[in-house]
C-alpha cells in the first residue's frame, strides 16, 4: 500500500470502516463523462456512443453521468462535439449544490479547467452572465477552450487572484451566488492520482487554508444579501474544510444552509484536533470514497446576510 | 488606441458610430451569416459581438460595457482579416442547425476523416468557399465544424487542437 495510509491515518476518528476507506483509496476511478446539455440531448449521446460502439454504463444518481469504457474519452467525436465533457462524479455535485436559475449572475472563484464552469452554464441553460476566474495563466487555456468547446456563451473569463477579485470590467455591484472550489491538498484526488500527496505536509494544509479563507472571504463579498456561496474542496483534511468554513461563519456575514445531496454522505465535524467548531457545521457534507465509490469531497452551503 | 491585448470592442450597429475602434459592424457581420448561410439576423438577436485584436469576432450572450478588458468573452466567432470571413468550428457547432445554404452533410465514414483533418473528394457541386459540414447519425444531425469547398474537394477546418486521432 502507498505511503497515503499513514497521512490518512489522521482521519481514523471521522470514519466508521477506516481499512475499508483505505481499500477503496487504493483502487482506480473509472472515467466518467458528463452530457452537456447545452449542445445535446441524453437520449441523442446514447444514440451516438452506440452508433459509435462507445461502451457506457449509467450512473446511477445522475442521468447526465456516465462511466465511459475508453482511457482517452477526449478523443472521440462526441467530446469532438462538444456533447460530453471529462466530470468525476463527485466533481458534479457543488454546482447541483450552487444550483443556479437562467438569468443569474454567478462568479466561479476558481474556474479552470472549467468542468463546474460549464455545468453551472448548462443549468442556467446558457442564460444570464457567469463570470469564470482563475489566478493561474497556465490554466487559462484549458478553462477557454473547454468553454467554447462546450457551447457556452454566457461566461466571461478573468485571469485574477481571487482574493482580491475586481468588478471593474463590469457594470453591476454584486453576484446572485459564487461557487468557490478551492484550490486544495487533492487528498480526494488519490484514486485517480496516486502521487498527489507527494508533497503533503500540515504546514502546505495551513498555508492553503489562508489562501482558501481569503477567496471565501472575497465570494461572500461580491455576493448579495441573500445570495448563496458554495465552498467546495477535494480534501478529507478538516484543515481547509471546517476551519475555514468555522472562520468565516465567526465573521459573522453569512450563515451555513443545510442542503440535499443524490449520493451517501456524512455530516461536516465540529470538533478537530481538541477545537470546538462552530455547532452549524455539522450541515457541511463530507462525501467519503468508500461511501459511494467515488473520489472525496466536501461541500458547504452559505447563505450571505 | 489604448487597447491592449484583452481588450474587447463591442461591435457598433452600423457604420453611423464612428467613435467605435472595431474593423466591422454588427450589421456587416449579420449580412456575411446571412448571405453565406441563410442564417437570418434575429436568431442572434441576444448576442453581442466583440472584437479583440483585428478581426476576431467574439459572440457573447450578454451585455458589457462597450470597451471591456477581460479574457475571454464567449466564443470565437468569425475571423474577418481575412479576403474570405471564417467562421469558427465552435460557432459552425453552436449555430450550424440554422444554416440553410452552403451546408454539406455527410455519413459516418466521411464524418469520421473530416474530423481527423483529412481533404475529402465529393460528388457534390457547390459554391467554393467555406461551408458548415454536418452528419446525420441515428437520424440526429450533428453540426461537426467548417469546410473549406473548391473544385470537389472539402478541407477540414477542424483546429489542429481539436483533430481526433482514431485507430
Amino acid at each position: 500500500m502507498s505511503d497515503f495510509t499513514s497521512i490518512f491515518s489522521r482521519y481514523e476518528p471521522l470514519l466508521e470502516d477506516h481499512s475499508q476507506f483505505l481499500d477503496v483509496c487504493n483502487t482506480p476511478l473509472p472515467y466518467v463523462v458528463r452530457i452537456n446539455t447545452i449542445k445535446t440531448t441524453i437520449e441523442k449521446s446514447i444514440d451516438i456512443f452506440s452508433d459509435l460502439s462507445i461502451d457506457v454504463i449509467p450512473c446511477k444518481w445522475n442521468p447526465l453521468l456516465f462511466q465511459i469504457n475508453t482511457t482517452s474519452p477526449g478523443n472521440t467525436l462526441p467530446y469532438l462535439l462538444g456533447w460530453i465533457h471529462g466530470q468525476e462524479e463527485v466533481s458534479s455535485l457543488p454546482p447541483l449544490v450552487l444550483d443556479p436559475s437562467p438569468g443569474d449572475r454567478v462568479w466561479d472563484a476558481c474556474a479552470s479547467p472549467g468542468s463546474k464552469t460549464s455545468q453551472l452554464a448548462a443549468l442556467m441553460n446558457d442564460m444570464g452572465l457567469l463570470v469564470a476566474n482563475d489566478s493561474n495563466l497556465r490554466r487559462m487555456p484549458a478553462l477557454r477552450s473547454n468553454l467554447e468547446r462546450l457551447g457556452v456563451t454566457i461566461a466571461a473569463v478573468t485571469h485574477s487572484d481571487a482574493r482580491h477579485f475586481s468588478l471593474k470590467p463590469f457594470d453591476f455591484t454584486v453576484f446572485d451566488s459564487a461557487l468557490v472550489d478551492a484550490p486544495c491538498s487533492g487528498e480526494g484526488t488519490i484514486r485517480k492520482n496516486p502521487s498527489a500527496l507527494r508533497k503533503w505536509s500540515l504546514e502546505k494544509l495551513f498555508s492553503l487554508q489562508k489562501l482558501q479563507l481569503s477567496i471565501l472571504r472575497r465570494a461572500v463579498n461580491v455576493v448579495k444579501s441573500g445570495g448563496t456561496v458554495v465552498y467546495s474542496t477535494c480534501t478529507f483534511s478538516p484543515e481547509e474544510n471546517e476551519l475555514v468554513v468555522d472562520k468565516i461563519l465567526s465573521e459573522g456575514n453569512c450563515t451555513l444552509i443545510p442542503f440535499d445531496l443524490p449520493i451517501l454522505s456524512s455530516p461536516g465535524v465540529t470538533e478537530w484536533d481538541g477545537i470546538q467548531l462552530d455547532s452549524s457545521l455539522h450541515l457541511c457534507k463530507r462525501i467519503w470514497p468508500n461511501q459511494n465509490n467515488t473520489g472525496g469531497f466536501f461541500i458547504a452551503k452559505l447563505e450571505v446576510k | 488606441m489604448n487597447s491592449t491585448n484583452t481588450t474587447f470592442n463591442l461591435l457598433p450597429f452600423d457604420k453611423s458610430h464612428e467613435q467605435n475602434q472595431s474593423t466591422i459592424t454588427r450589421m456587416e457581420l449579420l449580412e456575411f451569416w446571412h448571405n453565406r448561410f441563410g442564417i437570418l439576423p434575429e436568431i442572434f438577436k441576444e448576442y453581442t459581438f466583440w472584437e479583440k485584436g483585428s478581426g476576431k469576432i467574439w459572440a457573447f450572450k450578454g451585455n458589457l460595457p462597450q470597451k471591456t478588458e477581460i479574457e475571454a468573452l464567449g466564443i470565437r466567432f468569425t475571423t474577418t482579416n481575412q479576403k474570405n470571413w471564417k467562421p469558427t468550428t465552435n460557432a459552425a457547432q453552436k449555430f450550424g442547425h440554422h444554416a440553410t445554404k452552403n451546408v454539406l452533410s455527410l455519413p459516418l465514414d466521411q464524418i469520421l476523416k473530416f474530423v481527423q483533418r483529412d481533404s475529402l473528394y465529393l460528388d457534390w457541386i457547390g459554391e467554393p468557399g467555406y461551408v458548415i459540414v454536418r452528419g446525420n447519425l441515428s437520424n440526429h444531425t450533428m453540426q461537426i465544424g467548417v469546410g473549406l469547398y473548391s473544385n470537389g474537394i472539402l478541407h477540414s477546418q477542424i483546429p489542429k487542437s481539436r483533430q481526433l486521432h482514431l485507430p
